[in-house]
This record gives structure tokens, sequence and C-alpha cells, in this order.
């Protein structure tokens, strides 16, 4: 299997720099033998070409329509082309065609419960709702996994408030949720999901102390889009898009794709907006 | 971050039968109550866990869970009214059901996409090899005819894990 390391280098053979990187395959597909299949999917943002050359050689035969055609999972990926240094914007909108982000801030001690029915209820969901079951799992895991780094970080910088970021179009939810740590590195998210993909759930959930080392990949599992940015300077925003039209069985056995962005530091300084 | 409990317990004892209903939601704050369950479960014959009004289960709940199952064995453990996440959590996450562990019963998700509308039956879960077939696959309440919104062969797949 291609080490981390190894795309990595590929990464950064393609594109010069490694600014976005995309796996339009779903992760849960990585096996010894279609490994290399795996490739991440590379853009720097400066060639459309490098978009196409990638999906065409490499992934074409890996990649299905979900309830989020493949179509769309590309224009989102174009859209960033131009606008990707806006990621961390609260107001960037995730599903081009939504009527507004709705952005909720809570101090990081916020109950997540409380949190999840404050989407719901903006969402006009009801909390029993089987179909919506997902994107609960959604907004427990990534703000959970939000109160953990700011807790942990919390004598190092301002990581008090996190925001919680809703979308909606048609049946489709955008949920991101972005605390102050920023101290995530995509590789460990990849790893995480790629364990649980080759050992399953049970044997991926760590005993000690601290989380279980499941909570992303359930909620990689329930989404269809994972997308992804963690650095000091401007936080960790996950996001996830996911349909409220299909029952959670359907959902898991959707594909998914896996988004990074990485190194905005090197393109804005240390200036976020 | 806030370690208040989330949720609720009440306990009743019938037969040496140890009846629990949680409330609420489970997460890593279970890990308290598993403890002292471990250390009253060798005095009964069953445990049997009420979960109508549980209302979820997170990763750390998971976690805890699966520590509860080993801690308590091998006193039998007896799952009632689980809901239709607590289903799919047992399907996916197989440690979550042991030997020692039964469905009693379970909701099943039905949907009408036309009017946008869903409802869970309770099921008896009965270990038979018609019990997949006689599950209706539609069923009508005031009126509406509702499908149902799961794969039975994947939605019992905990069957298969006890097997």
């Amino acid at each position: 299997m291609n080490s981390l390391q190894e795309r990595k280098n590929l990464a950064e053979v393609v594109c010069g720099k490694m600014v976005f990187f995309s796996c339009i395959c779903d992760v849960r597909d990585y096996t010894p033998t279609n490994a290399k299949l795996s490739v991440l999917c590379v853009s720097d943002f400066t060639s459309d070409q490098i978009i196409r050359t990638s999906i065409n050689s490499k992934l074409k035969h890996i990649i299905q329509d979900g309830r989020q055609s493949l179509a769309e999972k590309l224009a989102f990926i174009k859209r960033l082309d131009s606008s990707y240094m806006e990621f961390y914007k609260n107001n960037f909108k995730i599903l081009p065609e939504s009527v507004e982000v709705k952005e909720f801030r809570f101090d990081r001690l916020y109950p997540k419960n409380k949190v999840c029915e404050q989407v719901f209820e903006y969402l006009g969901l009801k909390m029993n709702s089987n179909r919506a079951q997902p994107l609960k799992m959604c907004i427990y895991e990534l703000y959970m996994n939000a109160q953990f780094a700011s807790e942990k970080f919390k004598e190092q910088k301002d990581t008090t408030m996190i925001s919680v970021l809703v979308e909606k179009q048609g049946k489709l939810i955008s949920l991101s949720v972005h605390d102050h740590a920023g101290q995530l590195p995509f590789e460990r998210v990849l790893n995480k999901l790629e364990k649980t993909a080759e050992l399953g759930f049970s044997d991926s959930i760590y005993m000690g102390n601290g989380g279980a080392g499941i909570g992303l990949s359930l909620v990689y599992n329930y989404s269809e889009t994972f997308i992804m940015a963690s650095d000091i300077m401007a936080g960790t925003k996950m996001t996830v898009i996911l349909p409220l039209d299909q029952n959670p069985e359907m959902l898991i056995s959707n594909p998914k794709s896996f988004h990074v962005i990485q190194n905005l530091i090197k393109f804005k300084g240390n200036s976020y907006v | 971050m806030s370690d208040q409990s989330p949720f609720k317990v009440k306990i009743a004892n019938e037969n040496k039968k140890l009846i629990i209903s949680i409330q609420g939601f489970i997460d890593k704050n279970f890990f308290n109550f598993a403890a002292e369950l471990a250390k009253l479960s060798p005095k009964f014959d069953m445990i049997v866990f009420e979960l109508a009004e549980l209302t979820h289960i997170d990763s750390s709940g998971i976690k805890e869970w699966i520590r509860m199952i080993e801690s308590v064995k091998p006193t039998p453990i007896a799952l009632k009214h689980c809901p239709v996440f607590f289903v799919n959590q047992l399907n996916m996450v197989d440690g979550m059901m042991t030997f020692n562990t039964q469905v009693e019963s379970c909701f099943v998700p039905y949907f009408n996409e036309e009017l946008d509308k869903e409802i869970s039956m309770l099921v008896p879960v009965v270990k038979s090899d018609n019990f997949l077939t006689s599950l209706q696959s539609q069923i009508e309440r005031d009126g509406v005819v509702y499908n149902i919104d799961v794969v039975k062969e994947k939605y019992f797949k905990f069957l298969r894990i006890l097997n």
C-alpha cells in the first residue's frame, strides 16, 4: 500500500506544492491490491488539466455517483479552485445553491445534545426522525472532536468558541464544525478511516483513556463528502455533506469522497480573513 | 466539557432479572454506571435493557457499551425496544453484540416517500427461519401506506452476528 508519505510525495511531485488535494475515491476501497488506484487526486488549482488527468487516468473506474453526483463533486472542487482560500470564512457556501449559511456559535462547554437540538430546529427536523439520525451522529461526533481539541489547546490559544455552520440545498445538508485549536493532521484522520475500513469498527476502538477513535469513521460512513482543513492559525474546519432523503443503510453504502485543504499558510501568510 | 450524565436510569428487580430502563443518550459517562453494573450482575440471572427512551449513542458511548457487555459476562443480556439508530450501531459495530446478548424486540422504520412521512413499528425478534419473510414490507396507518425503509437482511444482520 502506498504510505501516506508516498502519497504526499506524489502530491508534491504533481503539484510542486501541496495546497489542496482530493481523494475522490472511497477511502474504504483501500486494499493492498487497489491501493495504487487510490492515489489521491491532486490539484494545485492552477491547472484544470491536473484534475482531469488524475481522474481520467487513475480514478475513473472507481468513481460513482452517489446522492451527490460526480459532476457536483467536481463542480465543488472547481469552485474551490478559484476560492479555496475562502474555505475558512464562515459565510463560504459549500452548497452553491443553498439559501444561506446559518452559523451557530457555542462556548466549547456547551452540551452536544443542545447543539444538535438547535440545528435540528433550524432545519425543521424531528430529533427522533430515523432518516435524520446520520446527521445527528455527524453533529455529535464533529462537535465532540472540536470540544476535545478546544479543551486540549486552551492554554495555548483562545479556543473558547466553536462554530457550527449549516446549509440546506433541497435534501442535501452541509454541516461544518470549526474550532480554533487547529492541530489535527489530515494523516491522522486518514489513518483512522483506513484502519476502520481494514479492521472494522469493533477492532478499531481505542480502549484506553480518551475518545473511542471511531467518531470520524462513523461520520465518514454516514456522509457522502468529507472535507477537512486544519491549520494552527485558522483552526480546524470539518465539513460533511449528506442527504436527508436516504435511510442510514443506503447512506453507508454510497460512494464517498475525502478532500483535504492544506498549507494555506504558504499563500496567505498569517492573515486569515 | 460538561461531565454531567446525559442519561437517566431506572432499575427494577423482577424475579432475579435486573431491568434497566435508560432515558437520554449514552456517552462516556456510561462508564461509571457500567462499573456499578459489573458488580451487581453476578447476583442476577439476566440483565434486561429497556431502550425505548434512548435517544442517541455516540462513539464514546459505544466504547463504554462494549466495555459493559464484556464486564457483565457471562450474565445474559436482553435488549428490548431497541431504537432504529441503536440497531444500526449493533450492525455496524459487531462488538456491541456478544454470545450473551439477545435482542428481544426492536423498532423497524417505515417510510412514505410521497408524503415524506415516517413511522416505526415495534417488532418482536424471533429466531426462526421465516422471521424475515414474515416481516411486513408494507403497513397502513390512518389511511397512509408506508414501505419498509430498510433492507431486511441488512437490518437484521445482528441475528447472523449472534449465530
